[in-house]
């Protein structure tokens, strides 16, 4: 039978990772305080796992998996009656989420994010074939910023002129054609966000159709704020 | 057992037939190699079914190249490619007049259309075509002589995976982690096998393409999944092998991201120790001995932070064929002495 998650265990072995991870990667930012950072974003992944999730051991496949090898990967990958979906947490303010996400300014973490499009696992960005099982989820913390705020900042990154209503010629960004290209190469993926379409010509029309409207939960379901 | 060759980098796409490498280099362009000479500059897509290459430009029209004649010839003019390649030389082409889009299946070795602006055809299955319905639950069958439906049956449960036809049955594998087989000529559901009961490796396992494998030659269906080889009899419904490769040792243990196989060999990507993540390493395990023989770590320690082997290796003759996330193509060589 599966055991409760051990949360103090996983509190010590998570955190003593976070702080590890934090002066290989975070330990130039001493004037800001990388205590404050990695301590909230530890807190809002933990208390997302243990109230939202309420994982169980046997629910959990990775958390970090990263330290020994020093490169970053996911945050949290399930496995079992959850699926085997990966969790990415970002507590981002408003001002990151404007400047990185909106402004396109999202360096090593536009390249993860396209790694998660790119794996085989991912099968959906908000629209899996299980409601229970969603396979990817970007998980922000919900005391800074809305979900609304956040997808709207998404479709700025995606797409040129789509969050201006007066403008009626909208097309791809260069981050969107790498989004693109990214689910093109995946078919799980392309097969979830393009049905029977096979001409890349057409599936990249419709791409830009979806992103329009930030209420569309195939291509931006997998934003959450919680 | 293999050792490194060569690399490629900036590939977008491949295929590798007949010990026959086609790919396209994407750097600013497309541009479409054979065995390393460049064939076409600026193309959309390609397909490869081991004598032909059939690709689109930018104009767009369609052209094929004939392997063995080395004869190129306008295929189509004004259409553009789809990318799946169905038996019997078919695929989608499509095109647009005054922003209408028109999509042809097509069938590009007696050069005629078969179906025009048609739901598209998803499967071939014994010279009848499956339609997969919006919802995904849904499962037509055409007759190709007739033009006429021979059934239609919603399922109720999302289809995840049409797998093929064994023992005059369709099998399919559903959302909900079934096994099911349909008649043939009826579409009536006559067997489903949940998952619990095959075995507990494969239930709950929100299967992804590439990591369940079905061979009509000899009725199995294998699973090569997280920690779990699983080979499955239709004929008998009973588990041939399986193996957990959950050893206890959190350091040994495999686990699996997708892979392909021939009747002796998995080749996976996958990964061993804590690295349960995005897959750095490349293996063949053994299906005799179910032992891995033979695997090889692609990441390294100064590589960009995401860089992930994404999709299954393809097997060619003696050359194995990796293509990373980063889209550096690996080709690996059989030792001689293995």
């Amino acid at each position: 039978m599966d055991k409760a998650l051990n949360i103090n265990k996983i509190n010590s072995n998570f955190y003593s990772w976070r702080v590890a991870d934090a002066r290989v990667v975070g330990g130039k930012n001493t004037n800001n305080g990388w205590n404050f950072s990695f301590q909230q974003g530890h807190h809002h992944q933990l208390s997302d796992m243990r109230i939202n999730l309420n994982l169980t051991n046997a629910n959990i496949l990775g958390i970090d998996k990263t330290i020994t090898s020093n490169t970053r990967q996911y945050d949290l990958k399930l496995k079992g009656s959850l699926g085997n979906g990966y969790k990415e947490y970002k507590s981002y303010g408003s001002d990151q989420i404007e400047d990185k996400i909106a402004k396109r300014n999202w360096g090593t973490e536009f390249d993860q994010f396209l790694a998660y499009l790119k794996a085989p696992e991912t099968t959906d960005m908000g629209s899996p074939i299980d409601p229970a099982k969603p396979t990817l989820e970007y998980i922000f913390n919900v005391r800074l910023q809305s979900e609304g705020n956040i997808k709207t900042a998404f479709q700025n990154l995606f797409c040129d002129k789509c969050n201006e209503p007066t403008v009626t010629t909208k097309t791809l960004s260069p981050q969107g054609v790498k989004v693109f290209e990214a689910i093109w190469g995946n078919a799980g993926l392309r097969s979830n966000i393009f049905g029977t379409i096979t001409i890349e010509a057409d599936a990249k029309d419709e791409f830009l159709d979806l992103i329009k409207s930030t209420s569309n939960n195939k291509v931006y379901g997998f934003i959450k704020s919680r | 057992m293999f050792k490194i060759n060569f690399s490629l980098n900036n590939i977008y796409r491949f295929q590798a037939k007949n010990s026959c490498l086609v790919y396209v280099k994407k750097i600013d362009k497309r541009n479409l190699f054979i065995d390393n000479k460049l064939l076409a500059e600026d193309i959309g897509t390609f397909i490869f079914d081991g004598k032909n290459i059939v690709y689109d430009n930018q104009k767009p029209d369609i052209l094929i190249y004939d392997l063995l004649n080395k004869k190129m010839e306008l295929l189509l003019p004004e259409y553009r490619l789809g990318e799946i390649l169905f038996s019997n030389y078919r695929t989608h082409v499509g095109n647009r007049i005054n922003q209408i889009r028109e999509t042809v299946f097509y069938d590009y070795k007696e050069r005629k259309a078969i179906f025009i602006n048609s739901p598209l055809p998803t499967h071939e299955v014994n010279g009848n075509l499956l339609f997969e319905q919006p919802t995904n639950t849904t499962l037509k069958s055409i007759n190709l002589e007739t033009g006429t439906y021979n059934w239609e049956v919603d399922l109720s449960v999302y289809i995840s995976s049409v797998l093929g036809v064994f023992g005059n049955q369709l099998w399919i594998y559903t959302g909900t982690d079934e096994l099911m087989s349909l008649a043939l000529d009826t579409g009536q559901v006559l067997q489903r096998i949940r998952s619990n009961d095959l075995h507990p490796a494969v239930s709950n396992a929100n299967l992804v393409a590439n990591a369940v494998h079905f061979e009509a030659i000899h009725g199995r269906v294998t699973f090569l999944k997280d920690r779990d080889y699983l080979e499955f009899d239709l004929a008998t419904c009973q588990v041939i092998r399986q193996k957990s490769f959950d050893t206890g040792n959190p350091y040994t243990d495999w686990a699996f991201s997708v892979s392909s196989l021939d009747d002796d060999y998995c080749y996976f990507v996958g990964n061993q120790g804590r690295d349960a993540g995005f897959a750095q390493w490349v293996g063949v395990l053994n299906r005799k001995t179910l032992e891995v023989e033979w695997s090889e770590h692609l990441g390294k320690q100064n590589q960009r932070d995401f860089w992930a082997l994404t999709k299954a290796p393809i097997s060619d003759g003696n050359k194995l064929y990796i293509h990373d996330s980063e889209g550096t193509l690996h080709i690996f060589e059989k030792e001689e002495n293995a």
